[in-house]
């Protein structure tokens, strides 16, 4: 048999060449393959809130498009800063939850300014690319005051600026709504789109017939919402302004949350004589049972 | 109960019973009933690993969340409610009709409901998110809330159930404790506990009369009680699909095609593996399919009320229920569970061939899988509309999906209702052994 050496040896040659390219290639491919993976872009928002002129929050949302649709994003983490992003600066650091917001709150007694710039800031972040955002705010005061008289109840509402030297100026033009907390949110008194008079004040007519607690206490929650300069505010105030709501538990007799004792006494007695006639036939058969055991032991 | 006082009747039934013995005392599983009681072992184990992991970690191993709490758990805990109204379809009404071909059926019929009742209540028991608090509804429970009732119309039935399935079953329990010699120790003793000195005394067959007499009329208003006060559990509520006046009979007919369904299923395995054709004859499936068939189209009727007259209103909630069922995300298992579950069994079983064993057999089969799908439609569509706005809340609680451990329980119940089965027919005969000889031999009787 013939050995061509020098076929041969080509051959070896071309696998050589081949296996070489390939290889080059496929490490290419790996090399791209450890690129790290392509960010998404992040929709970051910040609003400010004040309650009660005694606590303040800043809520940071944090979305990115999933499918078309701006998604909220959790556990990503939100540095918030006053005035610039330093060190120092810091106010705190908070994760989003499973709606995509992240809270703080921080105590007001640090905050002495009457314009503050807040910025919360996204970064590091393995999956979102970075981002911040800012939003300048001035210090605001919310009040209500309540009054009845000649059986009208009138709730006015107050919104004004401290200046540098602690005196309060009212500040006109911001639209004022009022609310009265119920079990899952909260119900509207005044009307949309009602705008603090050049004295800062909003006066509204509050309704008789609200539901209260047992002794007619209800909260009062006045807002400014969303505004340019001032952020969110808001001023919770409980009076007893509701009709008291009283329950009668000697009348009730289907609410779930009565007590076993409340059964009314016809269900009690019909459902224990329809229990007694039907365990005593059983009771019947058993011992039926016995005395058929009984006849058998004496046959 | 025949006559049986002179000798050669006597002679001619202790004849039948030996003759009939031989086919119908239980025997060892050969390698087909072995795999199965298996397979039946392991999937039940499965359950039970999944349910011990449920009750670690809580009800957080399910789908279950705010809106729907009730998922595949309470489908299945009213579907075993439903199958377990067999018992005194077979047993009580059947013999009260004067139906003398329900005989073979009457066991079976009763170790399904058993068996069914039994995990209908160890169901709700997993459903509880803390079932160690499940003592408290007998010791705070509340006699207006219909829970309460389900509780004691579940219990009471249960018992009622075990005595149907086992005072008839006595004359048979004698007879092996006397004959069936080649069975372990520990067997024999049972079937002497069990079968309490029977001597098929005139005595004792009076009180045995009697007593049968007196559970076949009381179980048949707790049966209806049972089912009815199931029903009542989603109708005393505002829901869209549940408030219904219709709720109670809607859910009885129901409960009867798919017991009727499962008799026939158990008298198909039986026929084929257990060989006991000349028990569960031609004659026997027909009069099945065609109470099948009766069942269906009443069951149909009630589920034109239940649809229709909703749909043609249209209001408010329950108009966004119902195009989710009919249009929706639900149409396709809706229909499909209507077809195969009523539709197509009721024409396949109007023909005389449809009432063959076999394709009897597969029509039940789409009876039992239509009720249960059908169950689920019943409990999570509903769920899924309240009349409060669904608000800020994470995506996958707007869509209930079950869980892995959740199906594997479910699944579990299943097969452990299936497993109680399995192990009875391993034990005692399936078809009564001295209420059929007596029968043959009155029969014979008569036609001389």
């Amino acid at each position: 048999m013939n050995i061509n050496i020098s076929k041969i040896r080509h051959t070896l040659w071309v696998m050589l060449t081949l296996a070489m390219v390939c290889g080059s290639t496929s490490t290419a491919f790996n090399q791209e393959d450890d690129s790290p993976p392509e960010k998404n872009r992040a929709r970051l928002t910040l609003s400010y809130y004040n309650i009660n002129n005694t606590t303040q929050k800043l809520a940071a949302t944090v979305k990115t498009r999933v499918e078309g649709f701006y998604t909220p994003v959790s556990d990503v983490e939100i540095q918030f800063y006053r005035n610039e992003v330093s060190e120092e600066n810091l106010l705190g650091t908070t994760a989003t939850g499973i709606n995509g917001e992240a809270i703080l709150e921080f105590k007001p007694d640090s905050d002495t300014a009457l314009l503050t710039t807040f910025i919360a800031v996204l970064e590091n972040n393995p999956e979102l690319e970075d981002t911040e955002e800012e939003i300048e705010i001035k210090k605001g005061i919310l009040n209500m005051e309540t009054e009845e008289a000649d059986s009208v109840r009138t709730i006015r509402i107050f919104v004004g600026e401290p200046d540098s030297e602690g005196n309060i100026t009212p500040i006109s033009d911001v639209e004022v709504r009022a609310y009265v907390k119920r079990l899952f949110g909260l119900m509207a008194v005044t009307e949309e789109a009602e705008y603090t008079d050049e004295e800062g004040y909003l006066e509204a007519e509050f309704p008789y017939d609200i539901p209260g607690d047992v002794n007619g206490n209800l909260t009062i929650v006045a807002r400014v919402i969303d505004n340019d300069e001032l952020g969110y505010l808001e001023f919770n105030k409980t009076i007893a302004w509701g009709v008291p709501n009283t329950i009668d538990r000697e009348k009730l007799t289907k609410e779930l949350w009565l007590s076993h004792s409340n059964v009314p006494n016809i269900l009690l007695i019909l459902t224990n004589i329809l229990l007694l006639g039907i365990f005593g036939l059983i009771g019947y058969v058993i011992y039926q049972l016995f005395n058929i055991s009984k006849l058998g032991l004496s046959n | 109960m025949a006559n049986h006082s002179t000798q050669p009747a006597l002679s001619r039934f202790d004849e039948e019973l030996k003759s009939i013995s031989n086919d119908l005392l239980p025997r060892p599983f050969g390698r087909k009933g072995k795999i199965w009681t298996w397979l039946l072992l392991i999937i039940t184990a499965i359950g039970i690993f999944f349910y011990i992991q449920q009750l670690k970690d809580g009800l957080i191993v399910t789908a279950l969340r705010d809106y729907t709490p009730w998922g595949i758990y309470i489908s299945n805990f009213v579907f075993f409610v439903a199958i377990s109204l067999v018992g005194s379809l077979i047993s009580a009404i059947l013999k009260l009709t004067g139906a003398s071909w329900r005989t073979p059926m009457t066991r079976i019929s009763e170790i399904i409901a058993v068996a069914a009742i039994i995990f209908a209540a160890i169901t709700i028991t997993i459903d509880m998110g803390r079932p160690d608090r499940f003592l408290n509804l007998f010791f705070h429970g509340r006699m207006q809330s219909p829970i309460i009732w389900d509780v004691i119309v579940i219990t009471t039935y249960l018992i009622l159930s075990l005595l149907f399935l086992y005072i008839p079953m006595i004359p048979d329990l004698a007879y092996m404790r006397d004959n069936f010699k080649n069975v372990p120790k520990w067997q024999q003793k049972l079937y002497r506990k069990l079968a309490i000195n029977w001597k098929n005394s005139p005595g004792q067959k009076d009180r045995m009369k009697q007593i049968i007499l007196i559970l076949s009329v009381m179980i048949i208003p707790v049966a209806f009680g049972i089912h009815t006060v199931t029903s009542w559990l989603f109708a005393a509520t505002l829901r869209p699909g549940w408030d219904s006046t219709n709720f109670g009979p809607y859910f009885i007919s129901g409960a009867f095609v798919v017991g009727a369904g499962g008799v026939i299923v158990a008298m198909y395995v039986f026929w084929k593996y257990l060989d006991m054709k000349k028990y569960f004859t031609d004659a026997h499936f027909d009069k099945m399919g065609k109470l099948l068939v009766l069942l269906s189209l009443v069951y149909f009727y009630f589920n034109i009320n239940e649809y229709f007259i909703p749909a043609y209103k249209l209001k408010g909630i329950d108009s966004a229920h119902l195009q989710e069922l009919f249009v929706g995300s639900y149409a396709w298992l809706f229909w499909s569970t209507q077809l195969i579950g009523m539709i197509i069994p009721i024409i396949v079983l109007l023909f005389k061939k449809g009432r063959k064993p076999f394709p009897m057999f597969i029509m039940s089969l789409f009876v039992i899988v239509g009720a249960w799908t059908k169950r689920f439609l019943i409990v999570v569509p509903t769920l899924n509309h309240p009349y409060i706005p669904i608000q800020r809340v994470p995506e996958e609680w707007l869509h209930y999906i079950p869980t892995i451990p959740e199906w594997f329980i479910t699944i579990g119940t299943l097969t452990g209702a299936l497993l109680i089965i399995t192990l009875f027919v391993r034990l005692f005969p399936v078809v009564p052994i001295v209420e059929t000889a007596e029968e043959h031999v009155s029969h014979e009787e008569e036609d001389k």
